[in-house]
């Protein structure tokens, strides 16, 4: 049984190709006291971004410039801790602000190959 | 117009001197010298009271076609708010400095709009701009409970909200014309400030007690 159990874990770990990976590519953006932080982000393409509302107000985040608002994302974050995911796939560079406070402002930056 | 310019007079000299030790306290704020809840309590009574003298001089030489008034009164408006958001940069990060001084010019455009309104008797106008004022208070409110969790996000909005109401008060009375009631409600409106400055002052105390002396 022990000879059994070994195996069994020796074929597991081959078919997961070595030890466990950190999670596909992530990064993070924090809302706090009115101010994106980063306020400028860079990731490869493919890398997944997270907004989270630290502020007891709602925010938006909403693609482009104020007098330039994009279809690309734009998504309210009413309550604090409530989140927002997006992925971008593509390079560039893809400014973004709070509609409901324009001055906030920030930018993520794609660079670079895929992940 | 005599009498007018004789009180605006002894308002600017009081402003005047009242800046001059702003001046002095900000240098010490902004330095490496620590200061204590004391200091930072009579700096913030003082950029918050003269925010309200000279909003009310602005808003009143607006109302009565004083172009040249104005533009000094709004400049020096301005300066304030600068001053005010470099206080609070002392405390906290540039980037928040930066995030309270738009914030902070948010809610004088609301005033001003106000004032447009009253002076156009355009009734929605105004009504726009209490509801944004309104708004801001919460906007305010979140901002300073989010830099400093000993300031409760709704205790901060209901003083500025306050604060809206008697400026609105001085607003209403220079647009009447009843200048006693003008400066006796700005008497009130700089009063009330106090009632922001010291638990600003204390909650930053609270939160960083080393750098203050606590």
């Amino acid at each position: 049984m022990g000879k059994l159990v070994w195996v069994v874990a020796v074929a597991g770990v081959a078919l997961r190709g070595g030890p466990p990976t950190d999670p596909p590519g992530a990064e993070a953006v924090a809302i706090q006291t009115f101010q994106f932080r980063p306020k400028v982000l860079e990731i490869k393409p493919g890398t997944q971004v997270t907004w989270t509302n630290g502020d007891d107000i709602e925010h938006t985040v909403t693609a482009g410039a104020p007098d330039t608002a994009q279809q690309t994302f734009d998504h309210s974050l009413g309550a604090q801790g409530s989140t927002f995911r997006f992925t971008f796939e593509r390079p560039g560079r893809y400014p973004y602000f709070c509609s409901r406070h324009q001055f906030m402002r920030g930018e993520v930056r794609v660079t670079g190959g895929e992940r | 117009m005599h009498r007018k310019m004789t009180i605006l007079g002894v308002a600017a000299l009081l402003l005047v001197g009242a800046r001059a030790g702003q001046a002095q306290m900000q240098a010490k704020m902004s330095g490496s010298t620590i200061v204590s809840v004391s200091d930072l309590r009579v700096s913030l009574n003082n950029l918050l009271a003269e925010h309200v003298f000279l909003a009310g001089a602005a808003t009143g030489a607006a109302l009565g076609g004083r172009d040249g008034e104005f533009k000094a009164a709004a400049g020096a408006l301005d300066a304030n708010s600068v001053a005010l958001s470099q206080a609070i940069g002392s405390v906290y990060r540039s980037d928040a400095e930066q995030a309270f001084l738009a914030l902070w010019r948010k809610h004088i455009g609301f005033a001003v709009d106000y004032t447009t309104g009253v002076a156009t008797k355009d009734k929605a106008k105004q009504d726009k701009a209490v509801s944004d004022l309104l708004g801001y208070a919460n906007d305010f409110g979140a901002f300073l409970s989010s830099a400093n969790p000993n300031l409760p996000k709704d205790a901060v909005a209901g003083l500025v909200k306050t604060h809206i109401v008697t400026l609105k008060g001085v607003i209403d009375a220079q647009a009447a014309g009843d200048l006693p009631g003008a400066y006796s409600k700005a008497r009130e409106a700089v009063g009330h400030m106090r009632m922001i400055a010291d638990p600003l002052a204390g909650a930053i105390g609270k939160q960083f007690p080393k750098k203050y002396g606590q």
